[in-house]
């Protein structure tokens, strides 16, 4: 028997410091790592970034996305409902992909003992949400897609290689495009395009877009307020595999149980669109490109809050199919939040309240309008101005 | 001198010790001897066995509770308790039911108070210095002192997964399990889903079990230790909900507990889980070698 050397007191403890000592450095060195590489790819065009992106179809992928959201907003309430509005625009999202093709998915949004998941099977599309026990079937055309591109494809029967000098010269009286360097997202190596608004007044500084290397898929997006080193927004995959998912996972029969509604396409549309559309009614568009200014009566902020608000307004039984649960209640507590949040302003366009963002700008006046835009607050001063006279 | 007797620093070796050591053919064994001999101590504690008498009671309540609430079968209950829609139809979702709420305090509590005891109590009844004399070695009296945290902590958890399973068979149908991703799987694989759901909750015990190790090797009073581990698992969850410090979440020693329910999702969300094992196994070796320091390095004179 061997007689094993003892460490002296003071060496013992060299274990425990030794082991936390690795521990910080692997988790700094992975959270360098991942902001930092910069893979090698050989060079190319943004217009050939744009045909490769335009000409790919997506290949079979199981991966995950996460949005994030960081707009510099005042703290909300409702944000630890992951499925509530508030999450979106201050918090983190998580969907889980598994995309066989156009007609044969499923997304998932996992929470916390809960989720949520929307699933298509050929014709067939449902929406389960496990809080609710609740299924929604939908009875979607085959070939939506499809038709969709060649429709857009039967406007403009050119070659994508003009089609994206075309794009890029549209995009050229406002917009810098130019090939960012390479960006390892979600451990694939990736090209960077990036859009910069010509416009000093425009709030946004940059919006990226990774394109993947070998697949040619959109990786991640990201919108950078003007000066900003960090996004605002993004939205891209952590981690991405492209490896079919498996048949099991993409069939789906609603579970013994639960409560079963059928909506038709026609419904999925209104319901996804409910809110483009509410604004859209009494919304006016001023100006174009990074400067456009959503004109609208500011009761349609705020009374939609209120509406949303008053308890039961919204009933599962009766709300639209897709609302997610809880939403509602949310929306009205997160605009009565940010509306109190806004700073009084006012001008030789008038008077009113002004919500500032680091990505948007919000001005509610007090003649009754509101004016939203991804701008500096002049540009809806002015907005405010002509819509007065 | 073998390297299982050596004395450990700070207490005399007294003389029996080599010869003794020439007696014990198999360390494994006097190991194992010695583990059974502290499972026992702690398991017929009349104090532990009334934690785990107490922790099978909570599913019992929770079970008939929401039996007597009795939830719609249509849905439409709201989202006031996870899986509730689901247990009115399956009595197995009683089992989530149960350890996801247990995890919260009881579970952590009763692990508190067996990892709190564990060095704290025999130096603050005084009986530690006679446990040092036993030729054992500090490591390995510290190592069956982990193992009894460990066992302890499995069996609270499987006492709250089996009578919650039983209490649902009995209060609620029993079927195919609907998982969180809608996907209905036979009550077989349900089971064993079940079954891992469990194991995953000891782990994160286990690692907890660590931590309260390590804090009981530095007091003689059991109680103070037990105290604060409840108030490191509390904090821990305090700091975990406050969406403002998202970015230390993942670190936090109570973030991946309730990542159980990724095996509850088709298909089952390996990465979270990993995460979560990833995140007990450092949490467990950081604080058995900080432990391991203390304990091994420290004047015993209680």
């Amino acid at each position: 028997m061997t007689q094993v050397p003892r460490l002296s007191r003071r060496a013992r403890w060299a274990v425990p410091a030794g082991a936390l000592v690795i521990t910080g450095g692997v988790i700094a060195g992975s959270l360098i790592t991942v902001a930092q590489a910069a893979p090698g790819l050989p060079p190319r065009t943004a217009a050939q970034l744009l045909v490769d992106a335009a000409q790919a179809t997506t290949p079979p992928l199981t991966g995950t996305v996460v949005e994030t959201a960081s707009l510099g907003l005042p703290s909300l309430p409702g944000t630890h409902n992951p499925t509530s509005v508030a999450s979106l625009i201050t918090g983190s999202h998580t969907v889980r992909v598994f995309y066989a093709s156009p007609e044969h998915f499923r997304l998932q949004v996992p929470q916390q003992l809960s989720e949520t998941d929307v699933i298509r099977d050929g014709s067939t599309g449902w929406l389960w949400e496990s809080t609710r026990n609740a299924v929604t079937r939908f009875a979607l055309p085959p070939h939506e897609t499809h038709a969709k591109e060649r429709s857009s494809q039967a406007g403009v029967p050119m070659t994508p290689q003009q089609a994206a000098q075309q794009v890029l010269a549209k995009a050229g009286k406002t917009t810098t495009v130019t090939v960012a360097s390479n960006v390892s997202v979600a451990g694939e190596a990736a090209y960077q395009l990036s859009l910069t608004p010509k416009d000093r007044r425009s709030l946004v500084g940059q919006v990226t877009i990774a394109i993947d290397a070998r697949n040619s898929v959109p990786l991640r997006v990201q919108v950078f307020a003007r000066g900003a080193s960090s996004p605002a927004f993004q939205v891209g995959y952590t981690d991405i595999n492209f490896v079919a998912p498996s048949a099991w996972d993409l069939r789906f029969a609603p579970p013994p149980g639960a409560a079963v509604s059928q909506a038709s396409p026609g419904g999925i549309q209104g319901s996804g669109k409910a809110v483009q559309n509410k604004a859209a009614d009494g919304a006016t568009v001023i100006g174009s490109g990074w400067l456009t200014v959503l004109e609208m009566p500011s009761s349609d902020l705020t009374g939609a809050a209120l509406a949303a608000g008053a308890p039961g307004a919204s009933p599962d039984k009766t709300g639209s199919p897709v609302a997610v649960n809880g939403g509602a209640g949310d929306t009205s507590e997160v605009v009565r939040a940010l509306l109190g949040s806004a700073a009084p302003v006012h001008g030789r366009w008038g008077s009113g309240r002004l919500l500032r963002t680091s990505l948007v700008s919000v001005l509610i006046t007090d003649s009754g309008k509101a004016y939203i835009g991804a701008v500096d607050p002049t540009v809806l001063y002015a907005a405010a101005g002509t819509a007065g006279k | 001198m073998s390297a299982a007797s050596t004395p450990a620093a700070g207490a005399p070796a007294g003389p029996g010790v080599v010869t003794e050591a020439g007696r014990i053919p198999s360390p494994v064994r006097a190991f194992g001897r010695l583990f059974g001999a502290e499972l026992r101590l702690v398991l017929l504690r009349r104090r532990n066995l009334l934690l785990l008498a107490v922790t099978a009671v909570f599913p019992l309540i929770i079970g008939i509770a929401l039996r007597l609430s009795a939830p719609r079968p249509q849905g439409g209950n709201g989202a006031g308790v996870a899986f509730f829609n689901q247990l009115s139809g399956n009595g197995v979702f009683l089992t989530f039911i149960a350890l996801s709420t247990l995890l919260i305090l009881v579970l952590p509590v009763v692990v508190a108070v067996v990892a709190g005891d564990s060095v704290a109590g025999e130096a603050g009844y005084g009986t530690l210095r006679y446990l040092l004399a036993v030729p054992a070695g500090r490591t390995r009296l510290l190592a069956v002192k982990y193992g009894v945290i460990v066992t302890f902590g499995l069996c609270a958890t499987f006492i709250v997964s089996a009578v919650a399973l039983a209490a649902g068979a009995a209060l609620f149908p029993v079927g195919p399990v609907t998982l969180l991703s809608g996907t209905t799987v036979s009550l077989a694989a349900g089971l064993v889903r079940l079954l891992f759901v469990t194991l995953y909750v000891a782990v994160a015990m286990a690692a907890l079990g660590a931590v309260g190790l390590a804090i009981s090797t530095l007091t003689e009073h059991a109680i103070g230790a037990i105290a604060a581990i409840a108030i490191i698992v509390v904090t821990s969850e305090v700091v975990d909900s406050v969406p403002q410090l998202a970015a230390v979440g993942p670190y936090l020693p109570t973030h991946w507990w309730l990542s159980f329910d990724s095996l509850l999702r088709a298909p089952v969300d390996t990465s979270a889980l990993l995460h979560g094992l990833l995140s007990f196994a450092v949490y467990a070796l950081l604080f058995c070698s900080f432990a391991w320091a203390r304990f091994t390095s420290a004047d015993v004179t209680s």
